[in-house]
């Protein structure tokens, strides 16, 4: 086992509690003997296994869908995993590449509904810190189980239910949430939640699944619920993952069977941006006509037009290029500051000064 | 100094253009240097002119975005 | 005369500027365009080249590129015939990815530079590797060895070269053929061991010191000896000639067993590791002892005590430093970029003086052939950002504070003078650390170059010092200038060598000369004073995935990504602030409780 550098002097909760939030009041947490308590409401909150439980009894729909990922955490991890493997698989993403590049590297970053925390562990490189939000325990264990496993120290996974979040508003440099808002009971009502954790200046990195990029798999799935899920045609995601049963069952539990889906357009988004002060900057994939591929840190960056039109336009084509994973696309804006001349990259650096 | 952004379409017909001296000397190459390849020569000459065409004709090759499964 | 050499459309292209025969610029374009071994027509690098000499493209009196397109088209059209109708499903692949613009190369350079027909000059790939090889080192006349994947036909080739006064002779004796070729079974087993092919060769070279050479004798059934001293590639073993997705073959699995998917862990701890491990260790075996037994022969045949080594295949180390010890050559030379990048500048040293009879020059030994740094640009963004940066007053001043630094265990990103030409990190765009511990080195490899730990960091150390530490056999001190040589770390040293010593007790060092870069070797001095040891770590200025930095921007977008301390530019030196949980440990819980609660209120 590799030891640790620099050694450790706090718990990993030290610094994280200032992130954190009493779901019930808002007020702020402290340590105290093992437990968070709120300095607001005196209520306090248990730590297990390093992971805060900021969870208040959630709604009826909500629960159904923390029950479904209790019995299989999405996604799992592969056997024998290590920081290094992780990171090759997200190497053969374009969008992982380039969000990791946009993403200063001290930035302080949430990512609501993580599931089992991969794509924090990947996040939480350089000096940044990433907290992994999630409804879901057994998802959370598995995060927080590889985290120690990789040596990823700067981490921390939180169970709490986004619309009476455990999270601390205003503090996040970025926040990312793909694959998670199109599952719960009232999108937009958790999209507004979601923008207001965002600081001012900072990031919002929303994927959903496109009401017309997930035509083709929505008739897939017809096709497959026929048949009693037995056969589903053209999935390529199922057949690559053949030869991994329980990588392929997860996939086929989130994209067949799961209790709460929705689905939105490019325009609905933007209006939930506009009615939370969250400025557009651009979709992924482009909604632009012959966009030149995007590269190094442009991600954060905005499109250089946003017409109504080329973004149906678009939409209709993702029929086709979106369709091989369930029609998933990603809207990024960006929470509107004091100092608006600034780009992104460059008031978050300014921020942290 | 900077290169001389031209148009995509202006320097591929300079590429065409220039195009026919290259074709003729692999031909005649081919011819001199080895008797048992002298029947790829038609071949040969088929197909670059056929990749000249290419050449106008190409396009930036974009990937299947890759956004969700990416774990 | 002004000479133009390019080179590009297979992997990492470049270009280079030879004016009155001396060296004025030579970059790769992945440095300008900061795309990773980008194989693009190297506009961005030939701007640099013709900025730096005040050219304008019409006064060049020759472009020239590094190899024949049209001979290369007739190779793979040629195997494509040859193993139809297995080549039937790669063909169109073959064709659409040749028939393009890597066929049009004198169009292309017409119609970005405008240069008449006359001037544009087609050297072949391996004289563009020999040339490199051989006119860049300070010797008279050597044998000449270069190997790589494939160039128009041959993939290995031996020669002579010869400084004779006026008269330059750069001469290939014997060449072998694709499709054997040693260049592509060191990397058909790089991707068998689930590394990418052209840049993940040197892991493999890595993870053979974890394993031993057990599966020996079944490569040596693959590369079949022939008596004229060359080999033959058993080819039902590989599929690299007739399948564009795959390079080996079922046959090949059925003797090493499943090959490694690239997102799997890779323990050589563990059996299947282990297993992987001694697949690296026996091709790595198998390639130097064949390559050991062709330079012996060549030092028989050709009488000469200096060996240059060129192609891709020459940035094998540990390869090199066998070849120097038991072939019986005294010198060895490899150039800074002996891969395709450097047949760039090969080409123009083979114009200017073999094609155009010019007079003979001796080529500086040096590798800083890449844009100056400003380092003002540095100030300047950190300023706008915030982060303390200061300019200090001299070089004492710089080096004291760095040494400091180091001496802290603190990672230092380096950056001094001109880019490096070649895919090594040479003093001028580094990442600097102290060597001694395996804990620095964990660190650095994990929240720096987010890369597997079997990979061997580097130690630099003043040529004069170099014996001290590391067992260098004559002659082993030149093949360090350019880290092109692997040596075994002195037993007594290496447990405060660490961080750069191998598995097996070896290390890839770079000798530092005085003359080359003094202020590198000030550093490296001044280190020795404080801590008794005048080497440090020295791994290249990257982020994985992305080029080496090139401007004192990037370095810095590179520094505020990674775990990197210190950024130094010359003598402008930026510093973190203190640590983001710090800092954010620090806030008062009241306040931002009152700040949520106001916007509660406003909602």
């Amino acid at each position: 086992m590799v030891a640790t550098y620099p050694p450790r002097t706090t718990s990993p909760l030290g610094w994280a509690t200032r992130l954190l939030a009493c779901p019930s009041c808002r007020g702020a947490l402290r340590e105290r003997g093992g437990h968070l308590g709120c300095a607001g409401c005196a209520k306090m909150y248990a730590v297990e296994g390093g992971t805060p439980q900021l969870r208040e009894a959630g709604d009826a729909r909500t629960d159904v869908v923390r029950d479904f990922y209790t019995a299989a955490p999405f996604p799992g991890y592969p056997p024998k995993d290590s920081l290094g493997s992780l990171r090759a698989r997200a190497g053969r993403s374009e969008f992982a590449k380039l969000l990791d590049r946009a993403i200063p590297g001290d930035a302080c970053i949430v990512e609501v509904g993580c599931g089992t925390g991969q794509m924090s562990l990947f996040l939480a490189t350089a000096n940044r810190v990433v907290i992994g939000a999630d409804l879901t325990r057994a998802s959370l264990e598995l995060g927080a189980s590889a985290a120690r496993r990789f040596g990823v120290e700067r981490v921390l996974f939180v169970e709490t239910d986004l619309r009476r979040s455990g999270l601390r508003e205003g503090a996040f440099d970025v926040v990312y949430s793909s694959g998670v808002l199109h599952h719960t009971p009232d999108p937009r009502a958790s999209f507004a939640a979601l923008a207001r954790l965002a600081r001012p200046g900072g990031i919002v990195v929303l994927g959903l699944y496109n009401a017309w990029a997930r035509i083709p798999h929505r008739v897939r799935r017809a096709i497959g619920r026929m048949t009693g899920l037995k056969y589903i045609p053209l999935d390529p995601v199922l057949r690559d993952r053949a030869a991994e049963p329980a990588r392929r069952e997860a996939w086929l539990r989130d994209q067949y069977m799961h209790p709460e889906e929705h689905r939105h357009t490019t325009r609905e988004v933007q209006r939930w941006f506009r009615e939370c002060g969250i400025e557009y900057l651009r979709t992924y994939p482009d909604s632009l006509f012959g966009g030149e591929p995007l590269e190094g840190d442009a991600l954060f960056q905005p499109a250089d037009d946003d017409w109504a039109f080329e973004n149906w336009a678009s939409q209709v084509g993702w029929m086709k290029t979106l369709a091989h994973e369930g029609g998933l696309w990603v809207t990024i804006g960006r929470r509107a500051d004091s100092t608006p001349a600034l780009s992104p990259s460059e008031s978050i650096g300014r921020k942290l000064a | 100094m900077i290169l001389k952004r031209r148009g995509k379409i202006r320097r591929g017909l300079t590429v065409v253009a220039s195009a026919a001296p290259s074709i003729a000397d692999l031909a005649r190459g081919m011819w001199k240097s080895e008797k048992r390849n002298r029947w790829l020569v038609p071949l040969v000459v088929f197909l670059c002119i056929t990749g000249l065409v290419l050449v106008l004709a190409s396009t930036v090759e974009v990937l299947a975005p890759f956004i969700y499964t990416i774990f | 005369m002004k000479i133009l050499g390019i080179s590009a459309h297979y992997h990492d292209s470049a270009a280079a500027l030879l004016v009155d025969g001396m060296p004025v610029a030579a970059v790769q374009e992945e440095r300008i365009s900061r795309r990773k071994n980008d194989a693009a027509f190297p506009v961005g690098a030939i701007e640099y080249c013709l900025n730096q000499a005040g050219l304008e493209p019409e006064e060049l009196d020759a472009v020239v590129f590094y190899e024949k397109p049209m001979l290369k088209f007739e190779r793979i059209l040629t195997m494509a015939l040859r193993e139809w109708p297995r080549t039937f499903s790669s063909f169109p692949h073959a064709m659409k990815s040749t028939l393009g613009e890597k066929l049009w190369v004198k169009g292309l350079i017409k119609s970005w530079l405008g240069v008449p027909s006359d001037k544009i000059l087609f050297s072949e790939h391996h004289r563009s590797h020999a040339a490199a090889a051989m006119l860049t080192a300070p010797t008279r006349d050597a044998a000449i060895l270069t190997a790589d994947g494939v160039g128009e036909w041959a993939a290995l080739t031996v020669g002579r070269g010869k400084r004779a006064g006026a008269k330059v002779e750069v001469d290939l004796l014997r060449e072998i053929r694709f499709p054997h070729s040693l260049g592509m079974l060191y990397s058909t087993f790089t991707a068998f061991l689930g590394f990418p092919v052209n840049e993940g060769e040197y892991k493999v070279m890595g993870l053979a010191s974890y394993g031993s050479p057990r599966f020996a004798d079944r490569v040596r059934e693959i590369v079949e000896r022939t008596e004229d001293g060359g080999f033959r590639l058993d080819m039902r073993y590989f599929e690299y000639h007739t399948n564009a997705k795959r390079s080996f073959s079922n046959r090949l699995i059925d003797v090493f067993g499943p090959p490694r998917a690239p997102w799997e862990p890779l323990d050589p701890t563990s059996t299947e590791g282990r297993r992987f491990a001694d697949v690296a260790s026996s091709v790595q075996h198998v390639l130097e002892e064949i390559l050991v037994e062709m330079c012996t022969r060549l030092r028989k045949e050709l009488d000469v005590p200096d060996l240059c080594l060129g192609g891709g295949v020459a940035l094998n180390g540990v390869c090199n430093a066998r070849i120097l010890r038991e072939s019986g050559f005294e010198r060895v030379f490899v150039p800074p970029a002996p891969g395709d990048a450097g047949c760039a500048l090969g080409a123009a040293l083979l114009a200017d003086r073999v094609f155009f009879g010019n007079p003979d020059r001796d080529f500086p030994d040096h590798p800083y052939w890449g844009p100056a740094l400003d380092p003002q640009e540095l100030f300047r963004v950190a300023r706008e950002d915030g982060l303390p940066a200061e300019e200090l007053p001299n070089d004492d001043v710089v080096l004291d504070r760095v040494v400091r630094e180091l001496q802290a265990g603190k990672i230092v990103g380096w950056m001094d003078g001109r880019t490096e030409f070649g895919p090594r990190a040479l003093g001028n765009r580094s990442i600097l650390s102290a060597p001694h511990t395996a804990e620095q080195r964990d660190r650095l490899n994990k929240s720096i170059k987010f890369r597997e730990e079997f990979r061997p960091f580097a130690p630099a150390v003043p040529t004069e010092h170099a014996s001290t530490y590391f067992e260098l056999p004559p002659g082993g001190h030149r093949l360090g200038r350019f880290m092109s040589g692997v040596f075994p770390v002195r037993p007594e040293h290496r447990d405060r060598l660490a961080a750069v010593t191998h598995v097996d007790g070896t290390a890839r060092l770079q000798t530092v000369d005085r003359d080359v870069s003094p202020r590198f070797h000030a550093l490296l001095e001044a280190y020795g004073r404080k801590s008794g040891l005048p080497v440090l770590l020295n791994t290249s200025f990257n982020l994985a995935g992305e080029p080496i930095v090139n401007r004192a921007v990037e370095g810095y977008s590179t520094f505020r990504r990674c775990a990197i301390d210190m950024l130094v530019a010359g003598r402008c030196v930026v510093t973190k602030r203190a640590d983001r949980t710090a800092e954010i440990d620090s806030g008062a819980p009241e306040e931002e409780a009152g700040l949520n609660a106001k916007e509660e209120a406003a909602e």
